[in-house]
């Protein structure tokens, strides 16, 4: 019988180099921790020039404007605006200025009790086109731009059908319009349960339920495997702050309004209406094909939050001739946020925009 | 034993029960006779102006006719000429007591057997990720045997004054008792990933001490682990087994959520604090309001434009 045999000595060598390791790890640890740092988002400057509600609209500050329409961007109703402007050298907002885009943004504020019986169409109707005609106003334009973003950018396609002389281009980031796929797991759990009885529950869907639920879509990298890679880096100052102000974006999640919220659930991903063009808005049905205006439309291969089985289809359901279908090779936020996507994503929505500012 | 030797058995057991409860009140009888009689004791608190014996002692007369009525009832029915009746009549009582008890109890049994069947199916071998041959019903087994066994106690109808206080007290406790199986459930759910890829990885690290070799970098082991783990999740959460929970589990806490809120605020109210109820009725109406407001602005706005220019 053959006998194995063990390194027990290198075992032991192991142990005590990594025990000296750790051992300074915590302690450069320590002082990064207790020390100064810089974990604020948010930071380019910008003026609140319109405000309702609980609705506000962002305008930044640009020196030197090359692109004479305005873009207005409409973020989800879920998490907040703040993913588009984390850090300084890390942001599509400031990149976007760089290039000359003259940038506004809604911030949806946070939804109380009484914001609980808003539907899409007064979003859409009311907040998004009040700010569009705020913005018309102010930059003495009858048009302006529009990049919407996941849930915002279904806002934006639907007061692009209903609105279409209003918007002079469109871009979509991220944008789920067809709901019939079960590639994404948000897909069949809200095909497959009654999730609009939550909006009753809680009168607005709480943000930390659903984050939650994002969380639940994949524990193992989410909530174990994020930590641990904290704990590997805890001693790397620049590492520690951004992976913070990743932590404060992610988890500053505000309600969305119950009616909004159950109109989303059955007629999106239960009723799959918006590709089809039989989406109701207020009494108005939401004609794909009414959006004429040059559309140019992101997704990522890896979002596993809107599949490209959610995106790629939605070009070909409208009525422009000038359309263009762009696929990342990274997820739902890796767009926005890595630094790879930093140098691609906005130089690139900026030249088509300046392309089309005729 | 026959009917009638059981019979037989109830009417002595019944007999016997019977003196004895004679002679217990009869002791009470005496002996409240004998506490009038202490001469040591003044139990005469004296009678005040226009109170006559007869009201000073109106409770205890009150107690001693009820006391009375009793033995008399007592007597009645341990007499010779009733015995065969109430032998009868005790018999049926036991049987339907028996019977109610032999029903929970065969249910029970049941309930045990599916449980055991359960822990041994979820205990069988199962690969990593594959959740197809998911056990956990030990879960809707206890669900089952709940709802037919003690939601029925909850349901009995309430009656008197505060009966629709009673009825939304039990209903919480019973969509709560719900509730809570589902989110036990839930976490035996989570639990499986994590058992299977544990295994996996044990499996592995095994065979690689069986060959003599020891992984020197822990941090590759952890990577295989979460690979593992996030694979046996992806499955768990596409499965079919996972959704229909889910959908339980919403269902289940709207419910618990909705009696939470009514019985909250049966307390609000007595305490004149506005509930939610009362606050989302009036925050319709200021929706309503607002809407209507906006489009008439809207409306004379466009009116002003046109007869200004």
């Amino acid at each position: 019988m053959n006998k194995i045999k063990i390194p027990v000595d290198l075992i032991l060598k192991n142990i005590e180099e990594s025990r000296k390791e750790t051992t300074s790890k915590l302690k450069k640890a320590s002082s990064v921790l207790t020390g100064d740092l810089d974990t604020g988002i948010s930071q380019t400057p910008y003026e609140v020039v319109y405000k309702e509600d609980r609705v506000s609209l962002k305008h930044y500050q640009c020196d030197d404007v090359k692109i004479k329409t305005p873009l207005l961007i409409i973020y989800a109703l879920i998490n907040r605006e703040t993913m588009l402007d984390l850090q300084p050298g890390r942001s599509v907002v400031e990149t976007l200025i760089g290039k000359g885009v003259d940038v506004y943004m809604i911030d949806w504020g946070y939804p109380t009790r009484k914001d609980q019986f808003l539907t899409i169409g007064d979003h859409v109707n009311g907040y998004i086109h009040n700010t569009v005609e705020e913005i018309c106003k102010r930059s003495g334009v009858e048009k302006i731009n529009i990049m919407g973003i996941c849930m915002g950018g279904v806002f934006s396609i639907i007061y692009s059908a209903l609105h279409p002389h209003k918007v002079k281009n469109l871009v979509t980031t991220v944008t789920p319009t067809n709901f019939d796929t079960d590639k994404g797991l948000l897909n069949i759990w809200m095909k497959n349960t009654d999730a609009e009885l939550l909006g009753d529950t809680y009168a607005n869907m709480p943000g930390d339920i659903m984050n939650l639920g994002f969380l639940l879509m994949n524990p193992a990298r989410l909530m174990i495997d994020k930590y641990v890679g904290f704990m590997q880096n805890v001693d790397n100052k620049q590492f520690v702050e951004n992976f913070i102000r990743m932590e404060k974006w992610i988890f500053d999640s505000p309600d969305v309004p119950a009616a909004t919220f159950k109109q989303f659930i059955v007629d999106c991903f239960k009723k799959n209406l918006l590709i089809q063009s039989k989406l109701e808005i207020d009494g108005e049905v939401v004609d794909l094909q009414k959006i004429d205006m040059p559309v140019i439309n992101f997704y990522g291969k890896f979002d596993h939050l809107v599949p490209p089985e959610a995106c790629e289809t939605f070009t070909e359901a409208i009525g422009s001739s000038d359309k263009e279908d762009v696929c990342f090779n990274t997820g739902h936020i890796g767009i926005y946020v890595s630094s790879k996507y930093q140098q691609e994503f906005a130089p690139k929505i900026a030249n088509w925009l300046a392309e089309r500012d005729n | 034993m026959t009917d009638a030797n059981r019979g037989s058995e109830v009417a002595k057991l019944f007999e016997s029960w019977m003196d004895t409860a004679n002679k217990f009140w009869r002791d009470v009888e005496n002996s409240r006779e004998e506490t009038l009689k202490w001469g040591d004791v003044n139990l005469d608190f004296g009678l005040k102006d226009g109170e006559t014996d007869d009201d000073k002692y109106r409770t205890y007369r009150s107690w001693e006719t009820s006391v009375k009525n009793f033995t008399t009832f007592l007597k009645i029915l341990s007499a010779p000429e009733n015995q065969q009746a109430m032998a009868e009549s005790s018999t049926s009582f036991t049987e339907a007591l028996n019977q109610a008890a032999g029903d929970s109890f065969e249910n029970l049994l049941e309930f045990q057997g599916n449980l055991i069947q359960s822990f041994a199916r979820a205990s069988e071998y199962t690969n990593s990720y594959n959740f197809d041959n998911l056990d956990h019903s030990a879960f809707q087994s206890f669900r089952d045997l709940y709802t037919s066994e003690w939601q029925k106690y909850l349901h009995i109808p309430k009656i008197g004054l505060p009966r629709e206080f009673h009825e939304q007290v039990s209903d919480l406790v019973d969509k709560s008792n719900i509730f809570y199986t589902y989110i036990a459930e839930l976490f035996y759910l989570f639990s499986l990933p994590f058992e299977k890829s544990n295994y996996s990885i044990q499996q592995k690290i095994n065979a690689m001490l069986e060959q003599g070799e020891v992984e020197n970098d822990p941090t590759k082991l952890y990577n295989e682990w979460i690979k593992i783990l996030e694979g046996n999740f992806m499955q768990l959460m596409k499965s079919q087994e996972y959704t229909n929970l889910l959908n339980g589990l919403i269902r289940s806490l709207a419910d618990y959520k909705a009696v939470k809120n009514d019985v909250t605020n049966i307390f609000l109210e007595e305490y004149q604090i506005p509930t939610n109820k009362e606050m989302d009725e009036v925050y319709r109406e200021l929706y309503v309001t607002k809407k209507k407001v906006k489009e008439l602005t809207r409306r004379l706005e466009k009116l002003e434009e046109k007869l200004g220019s």
